[in-house]
């Protein structure tokens, strides 16, 4: 396969191409469910494809296929090269900031392969976990489903750089919803290993699916939180999902370098307060592994906010040469027939060294608000606001974690929300998922999300 | 040209081979014309992909796989790999069997030869009419993302009870957003269209509009928290009833338990005016097409006539399983099972012009685009939306623009007994077709 690549590249210089680059992708996953007590469905696919990328005159144009043999090869590099040519009369240049060229192979460790488990054991297994998570009358639907996915990839292009990769996730995913005096409540999560079919040896589920089934079966009995805006210590899952949707977004360079996003021009400046220091991070325990970028750049730390100065955004090559700065190794395409866009990795804050009780021990009163079981939230990264359904969520008073309230949800402007954290806790968990990713233009991209818990000064909580 | 129905026959002959009880076979293949742009374009492509989905049913266990190549060989591991699931599947007791009914209903405007045939060239020009057009409008304006898409595709569908059904669509989707910028002050608006003809979008159209929509908000503000009438400009209203109807009223979902309408058929749920219909046969709908994803003929189904609930939308599996006929309702994809779906969900006008409509409310709200309206629950009924292009009313004039606002109420109550006027303006959002509609009184929540 790698000759038919290198002869596509040949072609497309020679049809005057000054950069070429090839992506061929193999997408396979599983999805199986059961739903109380039993076996409901099992979807099954797999995906591969090229997408060809090149450059005329600083232009680019893109093709791909799914039908993979040299003669329709060679007509997509064509099609590739007279959409660059085309797209001249009338495209801005995007010029690509220069890096270096790589040639290697990176993996996840997979002790079990989970498509080779036979079909007959993943059901039943499904089946036996979701059975378990019905506790009792006051139980009305569990549904449970295993997830796995296989992603590789293979980038070679014209500047030499050669990487090929494979990642492999396996995940469970469960909701439970319970029915209290005619009050409904559902809450839903899921666990996602970087790995094989090794996960079920070393996690819990049964215990991890009966605790989701208590939750809905409290959170029914529960009160509601009265509206209003207090001060709240927000756990890991929470922090994250609201740095990646409402701080995230606008640190991506192509909203950075169009003027969209609310931090366009503003490096340097001190936007959060000191206590805050944000990181995007191709390769951290726990989160999806991004080592290199879908155009074949290098992906490591990247710093975002230090000590409450904003020092750096998220960029591709395009983007970096547009703002005059290095890129960072977050151009990422869903696939093979996406062309890269800017997309965070894992991203997160760094933790800090507060406890949880010596989070809470200054709050007379507020929230302690979790993520579990929520889910959902709209962002306009133009302005910064921002709104989440958090999870079942416990009252604070007097310094103390007290009764668990129904799920929330959490409001307010993500700037103001960043001066406002007074204190970040030294705990710190990053999750990434195979049952969703981030959306943006039309592409889905894994992530991983999480951090410390983190005390903000205020937070609008209103009720759902 | 690949011969899609000869792939499916051979395919169905192989699984049956396999001693499958029965076999069906979804084919797909699409052509893409795609362009992205930010300040400028700033790539385009052309995208060809096709899909080959597997469905097997062995003793009542069902087994399905998807993949995306054609190849001989990979279709022969894709049907062994439905047959393996299948048989380590448990069997479904309300599986009765596959569609053995073939129709077609005549419908038009759903296959455009200007998008068969075009260039990307075309979406690049279209992309740089929107771009010209927002900047035009205002000096202050300026284009921040967009999207132009252009598909056109084939499916095939065949199944071991002779079926063999073939048809071909286009469409078109457009999305475009700007910001505006003055003395310091600064808004984001966008505005987007689908339809399946080319010549039904007018990108200047789009551009100026979102333009319009940013510079009317740059002096935006924050209103006091009180109750008042809603007007819900068409787009916002469509969104609604998606969100509330669209994953409600097919069958599946109510024999799931998890829809509001369960029991509720031929009881009053909406105001006389009401009145919502799917129909499959719209000429040019975003979603029309002559039968559905298992060759079923596509119709015109009362989901509420009068205010009065008529019917739910089946597929096969769920009809089989009332021991009723599909209303042509499957969708699906080459990787997943068929389920029913709206195609085209229309909220029937009324007669009164939206300005008629601004005209006769002496205080109130005229919401335009929302943040966060999917959020509500189509179970409850419990709506709430955060507005970012919304107006004051006042004595029949568009007043000041409000911003930061939040509206609530109770989608259920609002319909029954809520609505006042409804107008004559349908758009779309997608498959689903609304017009402007006043609502007598609704919750704002804004300054406190």
């Amino acid at each position: 396969m790698e000759e038919d690549f290198n002869k596509i590249i040949e072609e497309g210089l020679r049809l005057g191409a000054e950069y070429v680059d090839v992506r061929y992708q193999e997408i396979k996953s599983e999805l199986i469910v059961a739903e109380n007590g039993k076996f409901t469905k099992y979807e099954s696919e797999a995906a591969s494809g090229v997408g060809i990328i090149t450059v005329v005159d600083g232009v680019p144009g893109f093709a791909s296929t799914t039908i993979i043999n040299l003669n329709t090869l060679l007509e997509t590099v064509k099609e590739a090269v007279k959409i660059a040519k085309t797209s001249k009369k009338l495209s801005a240049k995007n010029i690509y900031a220069e890096v270096d060229s790589y040639s290697d192979r990176k993996e996840v460790t997979v002790k079990i392969d989970p498509f080779e488990t036979p079909a007959e054991e993943k059901v039943g297994l499904i089946v036996d976990i979701n059975k378990t998570a019905i506790l009792s009358d006051e139980i009305k639907n569990v549904s449970t489903a295993l997830g796995i996915e296989s992603d590789k990839r293979f980038f070679l292009s014209s500047e030499g750089t050669n990487i090929r990769t494979q990642t492999v996730l396996t995940g469970l995913r469960h909701s439970s919803v319970a029915k209290v005096n005619g009050v409904m409540e559902q809450v839903r999560d899921a666990e996602t290993f970087v790995g094989g079919y090794e996960f079920f040896k070393e996690f819990d589920a049964e215990k991890f699916v009966t605790e989701l089934s208590k939750l809905a079966i409290d959170a029914a009995k529960a009160k509601s939180a009265k509206p209003g805006t207090y001060p709240v210590v927000a756990d890991p899952d929470i922090i994250g999902l609201i740095l990646h949707e409402a701080f995230g977004h606008a640190s991506e360079g192509d909203l950075v370098a169009s003027g969209e996003s609310v931090l366009s021009g503003r490096l340097g400046e001190k936007i959060a307060s000191e206590h805050v220091t944000i990181v995007d991070d191709g390769s951290v325990e726990g989160g999806y592994p991004v080592w290199y970028d879908d155009q074949g750049v290098k992906k490591t730390k990247t710093i975002i906010v230090k000590d409450g100065v904003l020092d750096g955004y998220l960029l591709s090559r395009e983007t970096a040469s547009k703002l005059g700065l290095e890129p960072t190794g977050n151009a990422r395409a869903q696939d093979f027939e996406n062309t890269p866009v800017v997309r965070q990795t894992n991203y997160y804050m760094e933790p800090g060294d507060y406890s949880l009780e010596e989070l809470v021990e200054d709050i007379d009163f507020g929230y302690y608000i979790k993520g579990r079981g929520g889910g959902g939230g709209q962002v306009d990264v133009g302005v910064g606001s921002f709104i989440f359904n958090a999870g079942p969520s416990y009252i604070i008073e007097n310094g103390e974690i007290k009764e668990l309230v129904k799920s929330v949800s959490i409001s307010g402007l993500i700037l103001e929300t960043l001066k406002s954290v007074n204190a970040v806790g030294k705990d710190f968990k990053i999750t990434t998922s195979v049952f969703g990713g981030c959306g943006k233009s039309g592409q889905r991209a894994r992530v991983g999300l999480g951090g410390p818990s983190v005390r903000i000064g205020k937070m609008i909580i209103g009720g759902r | 040209m690949i011969n899609l129905l000869e792939i499916g026959e051979k395919a169905v002959k192989i699984a049956e081979k396999l001693n499958v009880s029965e076999a069906e076979v979804y084919l797909t293949q699409n052509t893409s014309r795609y362009c992205l742009l930010g300040n400028r374009v700033d790539i385009a492509k052309t995208s060809i992909s096709s899909g080959f989905g597997i469905r097997v049913i062995i003793d009542k266990k069902i087994g399905i796989h998807g993949i995306t190549s054609l190849q001989d060989k990979d279709i022969e591991k894709a049907v062994e790999k439905a047959v393996k699931i299948a048989k380590a599947s448990d069997p479904d007791p309300d599986f009765k069997e596959l569609n053995k009914k073939h129709g077609k209903t005549p419908v038009s405007g759903i296959y455009d030869k200007e998008i068969a045939e075009m260039d990307v060239e075309k979406t690049i020009e279209a992309a740089n009419i929107m771009i010209t057009s927002a900047i035009d409008y205002d000096e202050f304006v300026q284009p921040t993302r967009g999207i132009i898409e252009a598909s056109t595709w084939k499916i095939a569908i065949c199944n071991s009870h002779g079926i063999e059904a073939e048809r071909e669509g286009t469409a078109i989707n457009t999305w475009f957003r700007c910001k505006a910028k003055s003395e310091g002050k600064e808004a984001s608006a966008s505005e987007s269209k689908q339809a399946r003809r080319w010549k039904d979008v007018d990108f200047s159209e789009i551009a100026t509009s979102a333009a319009s929509k940013a510079v009317s908000i740059l002096d935006a503000t924050l209103i006091e928290s009180q109750q008042m009438p809603v007007i819900w400009q068409n787009k916002f209203a469509a969104s609604m009833i998606g969100v509330m109807f669209g994953g409600t009223i097919d069958a599946y979902s109510v024999q799931k338990n998890r829809s509001p309408w369960k029991d509720k058929i031929g009881q009053q749920i909406a105001s006389e005016n009401f009145n919502l219909i799917d129909d499959g046969t719209m000429e040019a709908g975003l979603r029309t097409r002559p039968f559905d994803d298992e060759g079923v003929a596509t119709r015109k189904t009362p989901i509420v006539e009068n205010g009065i609930l008529k019917n739910f939308l089946y597929d096969t599996y769920t009809a089989n399983k009332e021991r009723r006929e599909s209303t042509g309702n499957a969708f699906r994809s080459y990787n997943s099972v068929p389920l029913p779906a709206p195609s085209n969900l229309l909220l029937k006008p009324g007669d009164a012009g939206r300005e008629e409509i601004i005209e006769e409310t002496k205080r109130g709200l005229l919401v335009v685009d929302t943040i966060g309206e999917w959020l509500s629950n189509p179970v409850s009924g419990e709506m709430s939306a955060t507005v970012v292009v919304g107006y004051l009313i006042e004595n029949g004039e568009i007043k000041k623009p409000v911003k930061g606002i939040m509206i609530s109420g109770n989608f259920h109550h609002i319909i029954k007994h809520e609505i006042e006027l409804i107008g004559n303006d349908v758009t779309n959002v997608g498959g689903i077709y609304a017009p402007t509609i006043k609502i007598a009184e609704m919750t704002i929540a804004g300054k406190t």
